[in-house]
């Protein structure tokens, strides 16, 4: 008698098992088909069943962070969206010690750390970029909002340390050569500028700012030199 | 045909031992799923089909009971009941009543086939079995004709002359042999001893009588008497001319009879020697019995001429098969729903999201102004910015 109690149980718990599953499995097709609401839905009813089951945990935040990120194009204010994600992403980081839920940990912060900017202008938001290049250190866009931060804080070098290190990695990186040429230009420094945004222009010819950053250095240059003070 | 018709004793063989190998057939000894044994004659020529379908009706316990004949992969077969008994090639010598029963026996079981209008064609000592007699209370033995339906002369030492000329086996002929199989019973020896078929053809065709009874007088084990009893039916057995044997079978058992009489010493005598014969061949005959059980027990017994496919094995085949077929198809099922339905995991998904939010082409760079008051009077800056991606004023 005993032994069917127990095969009951577990023929119970594999049952719950299966259907905790199957919300899982409901909520990731909802979530790459861009139905965000119905992945949340899913995912929050297998976190019902059990709150601990990492996939399900993951899925919710990536809902999360999938419908703050479709509501950052619309350029409306994300700030509690963000907070939520990363709420989310924090209470996983306790059911989940492998490391492939750190990039998009990483690009929450990200994310926060802008949404909480664009809020208030004046707070402090390092904490939270610290965290986000802690996760993933490759995140360049933690990085170069970093670099920015301790721009404006006149920590000038160790932005340009930051930017450098950007464009060594990424090359591509449109913004690092951007803002590494503008800490030369507040400085009034247009022939480093001019230097910094045609090696950016050249190796991204189709990108805008720089092309346009690079003429006016240019220009600047060729105004210099007229008046003499070149 | 129908799946009946098609259906084989063959395809029900559990078990089998081969009994004799070479010459004109292989012989093996078959046991059938249910226990059942049969004899299987595994021919390397063929034989005469026609013969043995009418032998094959013919119900006498002096013939085998032939179950099954044809041809499988190639070789003519016969299948008959396993005869429990020893054949009279294995017997040296006999007591000349016990001869004389024996060959009455042949002769009665011929005379029925000539009924059906056949002849054996091959009477030799290997195809005669000497069996007990089951169905009598007393102890008696009964003969086994075997082979039928022979092509060609049979053996060479028992062949009437006119079957080496080709002619085929008729009662005269079996008569001849018949002559021929008594002296080998009785001497232990044939009768005419040659190397070669033309040597055989020239001995068989001139039998001189007087020296089959000198033969039989210089073995010193006949008495006169019997000697004597016997010369008849050298006379009208061992001769060239088939008419001048006996006219028919009938005869011939006659003078079997008159022979048996003059030498059996009356029915009581003969009974006794029968019942004495009949003891020493019981052991034999269990001997054999005990060998061939124990070789059919055997897992490693002969290999079958043919491929085997009884019941059992074609069960477990169709078995496997079926099980074969299925857990494929659950295979293929599972695989197809695996695949089919096969949706990437969370991890996937979120790999898939980052690799998009972390794509250079999106709105995710920071850029901060130059400072307007070194920028000349035609470029607005804060405009410029303005289209650029937030923060602006980092």
């Amino acid at each position: 008698m005993k032994s069917v109690w127990k095969a009951l149980f577990l023929l119970i718990f594999l049952c719950m098992a299966a259907c905790v599953d199957e919300d899982v499995d409901r909520g990731n097709v909802a979530l790459r088909i861009g139905d965000y609401e119905r992945a949340i839905a899913n995912f929050s009813k297998a976190l019902d069943e059990d709150p601990g089951h990492r996939d399900a945990r993951y899925g919710l935040a990536l809902a999360y962070y999938a419908v703050a990120e479709e509501r950052e194009m619309l350029k409306s204010s994300t700030y509690e969206l963000w907070e939520r994600t990363v709420e989310e992403f924090e209470i996983l980081s306790r059911v989940d010690s492998s490391q492939s839920i750190n990039g998009n940990y990483s690009n929450s912060l990200f994310y926060l750390a802008r949404a909480t900017l664009a809020k208030d202008e004046k707070a402090n938001i390092m904490s939270l970029l610290e965290h986000s290049i802690a996760l993933d250190s490759l995140n360049f866009f933690s990085l170069n909002l970093k670099g920015l931060i301790l721009d404006n804080r006149g920590q000038v070098e160790d932005a340009r340390k930051l930017f450098v290190y950007i464009l060594a990695k990424e090359p591509k990186f449109a913004s690092a050569y951007v803002n590494l040429g503008n800490t030369y230009w507040d400085e009034g420094d247009v022939e480093s500028a001019w230097d910094i945004w045609s090696m950016g222009h050249e190796a991204l010819p189709q990108d805008r700012v720089l092309s346009y950053w690079t003429k006016v250095a240019e220009d600047s240059l060729k105004a210099m030199v007229h008046s003499g003070r070149l | 045909m129908s799946e009946s018709e098609r259906h084989s004793l063959l395809d029900d063989v559990s078990g089998c031992v081969r009994l004799h190998q070479g010459g004109e057939a292989d012989i093996y000894l078959l046991c059938l799923g249910h226990g059942e044994r049969l004899t299987l004659k595994w021919f390397q020529g063929p034989f005469n089909e026609a013969l043995v379908e009418n032998v094959s009706k013919i119900r006498d316990c002096g013939i085998y009971r032939i179950r099954e004949f044809g041809i499988r992969e190639n070789h003519p077969y016969q299948l008959y009941d396993f005869i429990e008994g020893v054949s009279s090639d294995s017997i040296s010598v006999m007591p000349v009543a016990i001869a004389l029963k024996a060959l009455r026996q042949l002769v009665a079981t011929l005379g029925k086939a000539r009924t059906a209008g056949v002849s054996h064609g091959d009477l030799n000592p290997a195809n005669v079995i000497f069996s007990r007699k089951v169905s009598d209370s007393a102890q008696d033995f009964q003969t086994v004709l075997i082979d039928w339906g022979i092509v060609g002369p049979g053996a060479l030492a028992f062949a009437a002359p006119e079957r080496f000329q080709g002619k085929p086996a008729d009662e005269k002929s079996d008569i001849f042999s018949l002559g021929m199989l008594l002296y080998r019973w009785l001497v232990g020896e044939n009768l005419v001893q040659a190397q070669n078929f033309d040597d055989f053809a020239a001995e068989n065709s001139k039998l001189d009588l007087t020296v089959v009874s000198e033969k039989l007088f210089l073995s010193g084990r006949f008495s006169p008497e019997e000697i004597s009893s016997l010369e008849p039916v050298w006379r009208k057995t061992l001769q060239e001319i088939p008419e001048e044997r006996a006219e028919d079978l009938e005869e011939l058992d006659e003078l079997l009879e008159i022979a048996l009489e003059k030498i059996g010493g009356g029915e009581v005598a003969l009974a006794s020697s029968v019942k004495k014969w009949v003891g020493l061949l019981e052991p034999q005959i269990q001997k054999l019995g005990q060998k061939f059980s124990l070789a059919l027990e055997n897992p490693q017994c002969s290999p079958l001429p043919f491929k085997n496919s009884s019941p059992k094995i074609r069960k477990n085949r169709l078995k496997y098969a079926v099980l074969g077929g299925v857990g494929i198809l659950a295979a293929v099922i599972a695989l197809l729903i695996v695949l089919g339905t096969e949706t990437p995991d969370v991890d996937d998904t979120g790999e898939l999201i980052l690799r998009k939010s972390r794509d250079l082409n999106m709105d995710l760079m920071e850029e901060s102004s130059p400072s307007e008051d070194q920028v000349p009077d035609s470029l607005s800056v804060n405009r410029l910015l303005n289209d650029l991606p937030i923060p602006s004023k980092e």
